[in-house]
């Protein structure tokens, strides 16, 4: 990439990218718009935080030094960036370094993760996840509207302009986790639509 | 959602004064150098292309700091409360739950420079910066931003300023005038009590707690989605306190029972406007050595808030509310107690407008309101008014601009105009400039004037407070209470600046100073006379004046501190001082301005294993030197024990070294009872 472009073309492509930019910022300004990468390093902490405060079946002991996986589900990419930067070198619960996977469907890559994160470009409805999981010790997190009460265990919601959490307790239940009472205090609690 | 909205538009939603600016600032900044890459650290928390490597660790943060953090673009400051040229508190329900507070009042006592005192059961008076008689004047106290206040007593009753724990969205304290902005009687601070949207409460809850005080709290709430876009909340309540030491007698025949109920309701009528409507409705009686008072309120509001109006956010709230009480006995104090009964009802209808915008670096909020209420109040032997039914306006406008004069130096200017029908019109300005000049700290400084109102009591009332019988060489006497139809405001002149510290996520820091000067101030001035009667008397008069002068000033800190994950402390300490001049020494008018010279308090809170947390809060208050008055220590600790997200079980004792003690700065002078220890347990479960 040539970052001084010298042909009148690219001069005017230059301008245009820099007007691009204070557009940008002028529209920041005028309505509600949300910082996008502050909204996904908010709901990386959130996740880095449901580490610690949920509890999954013991595993076997073969398997007790085995990192913590994270799995994000995200059709292009760009969440998956800012959440694997933010818990870059992070630790779980008991010292498991956690490692952040980039997923592109529910697969078995996916049932290899304890945590999946599923975003709102990843176009997947609460009944296909639901049926995908089926008792696996999987805690699936959203930010779709609904998406705790459709089955999944803890939905992202936008509050104005803060990111709350809706828990719903059967999910869990079915995945065989615990969580912990602390979360009463952010989050607040569904059921399930069925 | 946060307090900058608060403070600067009034209601706990719209985007905010400061945050507005923050984007203002942002383009100036950006316009001239960002083409040359160039950006300084107060942008640097906005904007898209800076977010990315924000040096910012959130996964730093506690599960409710994330909580409160703001995704607006326009903030430059993740926490903008951090900008507020103002000495602000903000109480979560978290802060509420681990200090073991069974109501709001109780939970001020978390707020740097506020003395609570607990005179009764369910009786709490509350002192800003000095001054705590048993009526709270001074202070201006909202629910949703309705007003709470007596016109009658010129007080808060603060069982009106109720809202359940679970329904609570936050408490926000301003210490100092907010005049401008929330008109007379905001003189010494403003407290919002602010109720969480009717989204956040769905599913149902029950909390019961139950003390060796003998005193017991219910409430039930149950929230649901209506249809596509409309959420309601409908609770119950009730709360009932059993015998307490008196302080003139040991009859258990004391005690407090209320019962409350209603609901909020929130419709997302399009992408930019929101309606609510609330009602709440309290029963409430208490008993003091046989003799029962009693009292009802109730309430409806309605609020429409619309983010694109005009260029700006708007909102349009209209209330009407009802207050019916009858006071069995207030003693008044003096060698032969008087009964006066006072029965009293007030209804008010108050409308408000305030619209926010900004252009270039402005960033203006103004707005207006009327209010109608309509008071009246029974004569009684003991107890007269001029007028026993009386209806006055309240009419005010404010605008208030915020520029930015330099990048990190930002001025504040505005003014309220208040008509009422007591005192006419009354200028109530204010300036504010704040200095921010990085993303860690910030100095600000203010100075506004605020006054207030007389109440009608003051104006009208003539009270029988004493008859001391006649004898064989000198004829009986009777002393009275006398109000003066002349009775103007009181004024404050207040000077206050202040810094704040937060060096990071796990430390803040924050310091204020403070120096008001009151003037026309209330006083007596005494006359003598003989009514020749049948039968002859010989009278001692007071009537009230505003020939007094007062002047307090002090120091405040606070602070919180995260040590670790599983571990937080929190503090806060205050030194206030206050004289006065031309002041009567009858504790009742003179304890507005006598203060406890230290009011301090430490806090912490431990995750012990296996789903169990402790807490512990240390609170101390110093002597009160114009009452001569001893200090005390008290100490509450609290286990809590939360299983899963939807049941919590609590064991507490709240005034754990002291068998009992009292709390009340007025003494003998008006009814009062010992705080003493409680233990209690309290439950709460959610479906």
């Amino acid at each position: 990439m040539n970052a001084f472009p010298t042909s009148s073309f690219a001069k005017a492509r230059r301008t245009l990218s820099v007007l691009a930019l204070l557009a940008a910022l002028f529209s920041l300004s005028r309505g509600a718009a949300n910082d996008v990468g502050l909204e996904y390093r908010i709901k990386a902490a959130y996740l880095y935080n449901f580490t610690k405060f949920i509890e999954w079946p013991p595993a076997p002991a073969a398997m007790s030094e085995a990192p913590f996986v994270l799995g994000v589900l995200d059709a292009d990419g760009a969440a998956y960036n800012i959440i694997k930067e933010s818990l870059r070198g992070k630790s779980g619960a008991n010292g498991h370094p956690i490692v952040v996977r980039h997923l592109t469907g529910l697969d078995a890559e996916a049932s290899a993760c304890n945590q999946i994160f599923i975003t709102r470009s990843s176009g997947l409805d609460g009944a296909q996840i639901r049926k995908w999981l089926d008792g696996q010790p999987i805690v699936v997190v959203g930010e779709t509207t609904g998406f705790a009460e459709q089955g999944g265990v803890i939905g992202f919601v936008l509050r104005g302009d803060a990111v709350h959490c809706e828990i719903n307790l059967a999910g869990a239940q079915r995945a065989g986790v615990k969580l912990s009472g602390r979360l009463a205090s952010v989050a607040r609690l569904v059921h399930e639509t069925r | 959602m946060n307090f900058v909205r608060f403070f600067c538009v009034g209601s706990s939603a719209g985007v905010s004064l400061l945050k507005k600016s923050g984007t203002a600032l942002l383009i100036a900044l950006c316009c001239l150098p960002c083409i040359h890459g160039q950006t300084t650290s107060t942008s640097s928390a906005a904007g898209v292309a800076a977010s990315a490597e924000a040096a910012d660790d959130l996964t730093d943060l506690s599960l409710e700091q994330l909580h409160d953090l703001s995704i607006s673009a326009a903030s430059k400051h993740a926490e903008p409360l951090f900008e507020t040229p103002a000495a602000v508190s903000v109480l979560l329900p978290v802060d509420l739950e681990r200090a073991g507070s069974s109501s709001i009042a109780e939970s001020l006592r978390l707020v740097p420079g506020l003395h609570v005192i607990e005179a009764l059961p369910d009786q709490w008076n509350v002192g800003v910066r000095g001054g705590n008689g048993i009526q709270s004047t001074k202070l201006l106290v909202l629910v949703d931003g309705r007003s709470i206040y007596d016109p009658f007593y010129g007080g808060v009753l603060w069982a009106n300023a109720e809202v359940a724990l679970p329904d609570l969205a936050r408490v926000e304290v301003v210490r100092g005038p907010g005049a401008t902005l929330w008109g007379a009687n905001a003189v010494s601070g403003v407290i919002n009590v602010i109720s969480k949207d009717a989204r956040d409460t769905l599913g149902g809850i029950v909390t019961i707690r139950s003390g060796t005080e003998e005193t017991t709290q219910a409430h039930v709430r149950y929230g649901a989605q209506l249809d596509s876009n409309t959420w309601i909340r409908v609770y119950a309540g009730g709360a009932s306190t059993e015998g307490a030491t008196g302080q003139m007698s040991e009859d258990p025949k004391s005690g407090y029972q209320e019962y409350r109920t209603g609901y909020r309701s929130d419709t997302v009528l399009s992408a930019d406007a929101t309606f609510t409507s609330q009602f709440d409705y309290l029963n409430s009686r208490r008993t003091i050595d046989g003799d029962t008072s009693s009292m009802q309120t109730a309430s409806f509001l309605t609020r429409l808030q619309v983010a694109n109006f005009a260029g700006g956010e708007m909102q349009l709230q209209v209330y009407a509310d009802y207050a019916k009480e009858a006071a069995g006995r207030s003693d008044l104090g003096g060698e032969s107690s008087i009964t006066a009964a006072v029965n009293e009802q007030n209804k008010d209808f108050d409308v408000d407008l305030t619209h926010h915008l900004h252009f270039g670096v402005h960033d203006f909020t103004w707005g207006g309101g009327a209010r109608l209420t309509d008071n009246s109040v029974q004569n009684t032997e003991n107890l007269q008014m001029d007028h026993p039914r009386l209806e006055t306006w309240l009419v005010n406008f404010f605008a208030q601009d915020e520029v930015a004069l330099a990048p990190t130096l930002k001025l504040t200017a505005g003014t309220k105009v208040e008509y009422r029908d007591t005192i006419g019109w009354e200028p109530l300005p204010n300036v504010r400039l704040s200095w921010i000049p990085n993303a860690r700290q910030m100095f600000w400084a203010a100075a506004s004037r605020a006054a207030r109102a007389p109440s009608r009591g003051e104006r009208e009332v003539l009270i029988r407070t004493a008859t001391l019988p006649g004898s064989d060489t000198s004829l009986p006497i009777r002393m009275e209470l006398s109000g003066n139809e002349n009775f103007g405001a009181e004024m404050n002149n207040a000077f206050e600046a202040g810094w704040r510290w937060w060096p990071s996520h796990r430390f803040q820091f924050d310091l204020a100073a403070y120096e008001f000067i009151y003037d026309h101030v209330r006083s007596f001035d005494t006359i003598a006379f003989l009514d020749p009667g049948p039968p002859a008397n010989l009278v001692y008069r007071a009537i009230l004046d505003n020939d007094a002068s007062a002047q307090t000033r002090g120091l405040e800190a606070s602070w919180k501190y995260r040590p670790s994950d599983g571990w937080e402390l929190n503090g806060g300490v205050s030194r206030q001082a206050a004289s006065t001049r031309n002041m009567t020494d009858n504790p009742i008018v003179a304890a507005d301005y006598w203060t406890p010279d230290w009011l301090w308090h430490v806090g912490s809170w431990w995750q012990l294993p296996h789903e169990w947390e402790f807490s512990s809060t240390l609170y101390g208050v110093g002597r009160t030197p114009g009452a001569n008055l001893p200090g005390y220590l008290r100490l509450d600790v609290q286990l809590v024990y939360r299983p899963r997200p939807d049941v919590e079980l609590s064991f507490g004792v709240q005034n754990l070294g002291d068998p009992n003690h009292s709390e009340s700065i007025t003494g003998n002078a008006l009814p009062s009872t010992e705080v003493r220890r409680d233990f209690y347990v309290r439950a709460q479960w959610r479906f």
